[in-house]
């Protein structure tokens, strides 16, 4: 029986979203990965966790990192990414040494879904990462200028450097931020 | 944190889920009349990183998936994916059943009935196994990639015992029609915690 409830009739796979021609890096759960030119940074199936891209637009210098959870709590021990306090001062020390210009630096974020409202603490963690993310691009006087988050959906990121293109995938469609 | 458990205790667990599994699967089984195989359950204690990182190649499957969350005497997860020809064999058998005709709003229904009579089955083998008193959050049901549903429930298990490490037992299901194995993608995770552990431990040492 052909339930018809998704929209989507074929599985996707890592393959269909990325395209073997460009010169793409994956980004894994906490991790913090960087690019330049026509590069295409990738992170795939977000759930609660942030996809935050700081780019310089001017340098062709980016990063992009997962980001799990809001507050390291002073611990920080582990993956740059994992957290969005440290994830944000890491990438953007690495990107000023990349040439990238303070003043330059805008941001992108995609992420932060409630996938599962009732087992969730009190406030979905994915709009505490979101509003954590946000709290520290406002700390670090970097741009937000363009974002997809919260909602109820899964999401995989591609980030081209070169021109700064956001482009997100969820179960049911592909579009640009 | 590290967790520490010894080779009894794991015993202990591997065959607990296993029980509990087994009572899962049963209770499905019996309603659909369709057979349900088991796995041996499969015991690890991982860094969250590494295993999301094995599931790299089946990430953005679109699976259903379903979550619960133990509470008051246990406190980990248990998550069940399931892949869209397994459920739609099963809702099928379910729907014809009962005599329904086949809406999409009661096929979504029918779909949460299924991972609760999986999970309620499971959760209850776990409790009157262990002589235990423990609650648990309903099932929540989504259809999603299966990273997107794995990735948040290891990041809500990381969150809330502030923690990396985890123990895993997994257990993969078949449903077999005709001789025919349906679907690829459909398992369960119970994620456990040093406190679990500690509880379970202590009630396995007293039966």
């Amino acid at each position: 029986m052909d339930l018809g409830l998704s929209t989507r009739d074929k599985q996707t796979s890592l393959k269909k979203f990325i395209d073997s021609n460009e010169k793409y890096k994956i980004i894994g759960m906490g991790d913090v990965g960087f690019g330049i030119d026509n590069e295409v940074l990738v992170t795939l199936a977000l759930g609660s966790c942030v996809a935050l891209a700081i780019y310089d637009p001017k340098a062709n210098v980016a990063g992009l990192t997962h980001i799990m959870q809001p507050c390291s709590r002073g611990g920080g021990a582990g993956k740059p990414g994992k957290y969005a306090d440290t994830a944000v001062p890491y990438m953007l020390r690495n990107l000023i040494t990349m040439g990238a210009s303070r003043g330059n630096l805008v941001a992108k974020i995609a992420g932060g879904a409630t996938m599962f409202p009732y087992v969730d603490v009190s406030e979905s963690i994915g709009k505490k990462n979101v509003d954590a993310v946000k709290s520290e691009l406002k700390k670090y006087e970097i741009e937000l200028i363009a974002e997809d988050t919260l909602g109820n959906v899964g999401r995989s990121v591609k980030f081209y450097v070169a021109t700064g293109k956001m482009v997100i995938k969820t179960k049911d469609c592909i579009y640009e931020i | 944190m590290k967790l520490m458990i010894n080779d009894l205790v794991q015993d202990g667990i591997r065959e607990l889920v296993n029980i509990a599994s087994a009572n899962a699967s049963t209770a499905l089984s019996e309603m659909t009349g369709l057979l349900i195989t088991v796995s041996v359950p499969e015991l690890r204690i991982v860094n969250i990183y590494d295993f999301y990182a094995e599931f790299a190649d089946t990430m953005e499957d679109i699976v259903y998936g379903s979550i619960v969350r133990f509470q008051d005497g246990l406190e980990g997860y248990l998550l069940i994916f399931m892949d869209k020809k397994s459920m739609e064999e099963v809702v099928g058998r379910l729907l014809e059943l009962l005599g329904g005709e086949a809406s999409k709003e009661l096929a979504l229904d029918t779909i949460k009935e299924v991972f609760n009579i999986f999970s309620s089955s499971y959760v209850t083998a776990i409790y009157n196994f262990l002589n235990i008193y423990a609650t648990h959050t309903p099932p929540t049901v989504t259809e999603d990639f299966l990273g997107s549903i794995l990735n948040t429930a290891l990041g809500l298990a990381s969150f809330n015992t502030g923690s990396d490490v985890i123990l895993t037992v997994k257990v993969d299901l078949k449903i077999q029609k005709d001789d025919n194995v349906l679907g690829t993608n459909f398992w369960m995770l119970h994620l456990m915690t040093n406190k679990d552990i500690e509880v379970i431990s202590q009630a396995i040492m007293s039966l």
